[in-house]
């Protein structure tokens, strides 16, 4: 009876620990990288997509999504966008990911950005693949239009991942570099401190130049000519964009969901 | 043969000196004071005494070296009839048995006289309580250097100096550049102008010092200059008693590449700050032309501290007219490093806690 009840317990964990692995895989399979409600990408196209932005979702930690839709339904492309994000997208407990929400009958596009692509992608992020999207977008090559997107958002994250305001979202992540930093400033300071008290000692200095034996009223300059020779012109391109720390425009609740931020416009 | 001079006082037969706050000579023993006019006249007659009272002797089959014996003098003091030995540069000195001030007149003969002497402004107290300041703002300075050393000597010297006067007629090229800037809505624009800037013109020197003592640090008696020369007086022997004095041991040929250099840099200097208004200066012909140099001999007060510690010698140099004084000191290389550690480690602190602070913003 005994060696029955063992049995019965063994194949039960098995099933609940089967159960659980599934039902996880199901969960991360949940998450759709490429939305066309749409339909205008083709199956061929939608599974590259998709195999694109999973790759570097999971390589990032980040959901890259891009939603295409034909209307907005009233909605503002931005509410849409953080309504979609909220609904189905994040990855980890902090819910990680950037949506690229696109109506093409309103002809209007929004980012959705939510968890570390909140800080990693700032108004001046979402502009520069704004920039590179809207193209394809008005001439209707879809495809391309999504890939840059998804090409666009990796960069940006791995980028972002090696830079040095890279923290984790909703915390203040104090950079280690200080500490060498601090110890540097530091010693410096020690140098320039103690330099004054140890220099008092030396007091047995040769003499530069003679000024104290300078004549009164002797210096006369008779030749001050000053001649144009030649110049030399040089030019570099103007910054249009503050590259520092950039800011993020709009840190909005999506419905009942998080914090997002992003960019929209039309196209 | 080299004769010794001792000023004698008229009232009481002692040796009188020079005194520096008084500006005086001074009898030590009955305290009577003489001016200048009368020591002048005195000296005049002295200079008149025959000679044949005075004798120096050189010892015969003497232990010393050639080398050695050829610049050792030995002279008989007028007072006691002490043996006095002293270099073939020694012109003032005092004797070691009773201790009276005396003059080597040897020294001061001929070509060797000085042209001029500062006079010695400041005492021996001066110098003493100008050590104790000297020491007393020093902060890493050892503490035992501070609180057991004592001066092994304290002696006013008058030293040899060549003075040089000089007109410099300079001639100088400069590379200079100018820089403009302006944007248009694409780029910044950024234009050198490139200048060639001539300045030529003239500037003098009075009374430009240089050591004449090989004796003497040459670094050491530069870092108490200046000496105002308005104060110098035309040589007199009566300057001298009291205290110590060399006649000169570097000739003028020798010291005037010091001077020389020392004038061109500072006309170099006084042309540079002329060439203004411009981004970048760079000076790339210089011709300095020396007229009308003229070197004079003169003799210059100094007081001279020695002291040693942990075996080594420490000189003291102060300038007796204006009270400069300088020396190099030790370094208590424990104390520095805490001191250090003790500022590097505040500012690192405060510089960590300001990152953590700013990042909490």
């Amino acid at each position: 009876m005994r060696k029955m009840f063992r049995s019965f317990l063994s194949v039960l964990i098995g099933l609940m620990l089967l159960f659980s692995v599934i039902g996880g895989f199901s969960a991360k399979a949940a998450t759709t990288y490429i939305y066309d409600e749409a339909g205008v990408l083709s199956q061929e196209q939608l599974s590259s997509l998709y195999s694109q932005m999973e790759t570097y979702s999971k390589n990032n930690q980040c959901d890259i999504v891009a939603v295409l839709v034909n209307s907005l339904n009233g909605m503002s492309a931005e509410a849409a966008a953080d309504t979609y994000f909220d609904q189905n997208v994040g990855y980890g407990s902090t819910n990680n990911g950037i949506v690229l929400y696109i109506s093409l009958g309103d002809g209007e596009y929004a980012f959705s950005t939510g968890g570390i692509a909140y800080d990693v992608f700032s108004d001046y992020e979402c502009n520069e693949i704004a920039n590179q999207v809207i193209p394809y977008l008005q001439s209707g090559d879809y495809y391309e239009a999504i890939r840059t997107f998804a090409s666009g958002a990796d960069y940006y994250l791995q980028h972002f991942s090696d830079s040095a305001y890279a923290a984790a979202p909703g915390e203040k992540k104090h950079n280690g570099i200080w500490a060498p930093i601090a110890a540097f400033i530091g010693a410096i300071a020690g140098w320039i401190g103690t330099g004054g008290q140890k220099a008092a000692l030396k007091s047995v200095r040769e003499q530069h130049g003679a000024r104290n034996y300078v004549r009164q009223n002797s210096f006369q300059v008779q030749d001050a000519r000053e001649q144009y020779l030649y110049s030399q012109v040089t030019r570099v391109r103007r910054q249009t964009q503050d590259n520092s720390r950039p800011t993020n425009s709009r840190p909005s609740g999506g419905g009942g969901g998080g914090v997002h931020g992003g960019t929209s416009g039309k196209f | 043969m080299a004769g010794l001079l001792q000023y004698k006082c008229p009232c009481c037969g002692g040796a009188i000196e020079w005194n520096s706050t008084l500006q005086k000579m001074k009898c030590p023993y009955c305290d009577t004071e003489f001016d200048l006019q009368t020591l002048q006249s005195y000296d005049q007659e002295l200079a008149t005494d025959k000679p044949d009272s005075m004798e120096w002797q050189q010892e015969p089959g003497s232990e010393w070296t050639e080398d050695e014996a050829s610049g050792l003098r030995v002279y008989v003091c007028q007072s006691c009839g002490g043996e006095i030995v002293g270099d073939a540069n020694t012109a003032a000195t005092s004797c070691p048995y009773c201790g009276n001030p005396v003059m080597m007149m040897g020294n001061f003969a001929g070509n060797l006289k000085p042209d001029y002497v500062i006079p010695f402004k400041l005492d021996k107290e001066a110098a003493k309580k100008a050590l104790k300041d000297h020491l007393a703002t020093k902060k890493l300075l050892p503490k035992v250097f501070k609180d057991e050393n004592h001066i092994d000597e304290i002696k006013g010297i008058y030293v040899p100096f060549w003075v040089f006067d000089a007109d410099a007629d300079a001639k100088m090229r400069y590379r200079a550049t100018r820089v403009r800037t302006w944007n248009d809505p694409q780029w910044t624009y950024t234009e050198t102008s490139f200048f060639q800037v001539i300045r030529g013109g003239s500037l003098s020197f009075d009374h430009v010092p240089v050591d004449g003592s090989s004796k003497l640090d040459d670094t050491l008696m530069e870092s108490i200059e200046p000496y105002d020369f308005s104060q110098a007086v035309p040589f007199q022997t009566a300057y001298l008693a009291g205290y110590l004095a060399d006649k000169y041991d570097v000739d003028k040929d020798q010291t005037i590449g010091r001077a020389n250099q020392r004038i061109k840099e500072s006309t170099q200097q006084a042309f540079d700050q002329t060439v203004t208004g411009y981004v970048s200066v760079q000076n790339e012909y210089s011709n300095i032309q020396l007229n009308n140099g003229v070197a004079k001999y003169a003799l210059y007060p100094v007081w001279l501290l020695n002291t040693s510690w942990e075996g080594k010698q420490y000189t003291f140099a102060m300038n007796g007219q204006s009270g400069k004084f300088v020396g190099d000191l030790p370094m208590d290389k424990k104390l520095y490093w805490k001191r250090w550690g003790l500022i590097a480690g505040i500012t690192a602190a405060l510089v960590y806690g300001a990152s953590w602070l700013f990042t909490m913003l």
